[in-house]
Parts: C-alpha cells; structure tokens; sequence
C-alpha cells in the first residue's frame, strides 16, 4: 500500500465491470485545520451499464472494502464516505427495496466494513442528515481506533456547523 | 459498529452549504478521474 495520500485504484469486478476507487484531499477543509486530513472516497463504475444484473457480486464488494481498510490502515487519516444518492444500478432485494439509493448504500458499507474490521481497529462515526430540498445524506467518517479524539473533533465540527 | 450516529433533523442553511461544497469537490474529483479512467485499464 502506498503511503501517498492521494490515490486511485483501478479495480475490475469479477464480470469485467470497470472501477476507480479513489483517494482525494478535501482541500477545502484546509481552513478548518483539522489533526487529521479528511480523504474523501470516491468509487466510480466507469463502465456503462447495460443489463440490470448485478455485476458487482459480493466478493467484488468485499475486495473493495478490503482496500479500503488497507488503505485506512495505512493512512493517519479521516475517510469521508458519501453515498451516492444515483439510483442503484440493479436489483435489490425485497427487504431493501423501502430504502432510499444513499441509505440501502450506507448499510452495505457499513456491514461490509464491520466484517472487515473484525479485530476493533477502527472507529466510525455515521451523520444521517434530513435536508427538506434534497432527501437525506448518508456520511462515514472513519479512521485508526487511536485518532478516536480527532475523529470526534470533526464530528463536532459538523455539529458545531449546524449550529450557526 | 458506529460508535457515534450523529442524526440532524433541522439542517442549518449553513451546514447544508457546507455539504454543497464538500459535493462539488467530489464531483469534479470523478469528472477528473472519469476523463482520463484509460489511462488506469489499459486495452489488451
């Protein structure tokens, strides 16, 4: 794993569907000067799509979100998860189908990135945001379980946005 | 697990132009990456 903080990584699923999972900079929270940069990741399917079938199978989701733990893992950073709000590109299932794209994406990340983090090394904070104009925002901030104290101060920080 | 769920019901104008930002500059990091994805799956 590289130790550059911005990266992109190719990834091809396991049907030939293509794939950037990248790590950037918000260089617009450089004012807030936080102890920690906050990466924002971003996974980008830029293939087209042209069948409904799921092409991202879930051993293709589990080598995703073992990148990212590695990526994490190896970083002294915070990661910003956004969910895409784009519908979901393929069926889901019965169970999931009341969820909103952002939420039902929330939860599959979250659940993925659990199992992945099986030994406690990690701590993730989840903001569920209620926009009247545009539905809800779904966001993980996630870093090494010991910048637990300045993974908080961002946390904070949104609150203390909200606020004003 | 999370170990904290921060839930806001009233989003400040504020905090939503906040999220405005933060969505932009995601959107042109994809624009960028999307113009130039060749470059990371070379044809065979």
């Amino acid at each position: 794993m590289s130790k550059e903080l911005e990266i992109t990584y190719p990834f091809t699923t396991s049907c030939g569907k293509n794939y950037l999972i990248s790590f950037s900079k918000f260089k617009c929270l450089d004012d807030y000067k936080f102890d920690l940069p906050v990466i924002n990741l971003d996974l980008i399917l830029t293939s087209e799509v042209i069948s409904k079938d799921n092409c991202l199978k879930l051993a293709d989701l589990k080598k995703i979100t073992s990148i990212i733990v590695d990526y994490i893992s190896a970083h002294d950073v915070a990661l910003y998860y956004y969910c895409d709000t784009k519908p979901i590109p393929h069926k889901i299932s019965a169970k999931n189908a009341h969820k909103l794209p952002q939420e039902y994406r929330w939860d599959l990340f979250g659940t993925l990135f659990d199992n992945c983090d099986n030994r406690g090394r990690f701590v993730k904070h989840d903001i569920d945001i209620k926009d009247p104009s545009n539905g809800r925002h779904f966001i993980s901030l996630i870093s090494k379980l010991e910048h637990k104290t300045h993974l908080t101060k961002i946390s904070q920080t949104v609150e203390s946005v909200n606020d004003k | 697990m999370s170990d904290k769920v921060l839930q806001i019901n009233k989003p400040s104008e504020k905090l939503l132009d906040f999220l405005k930002v933060l969505n932009k500059a995601k959107e042109e990091n994809q624009k960028k990456l999307l113009a130039k994805k060749d470059s990371y799956f070379p044809k065979k």
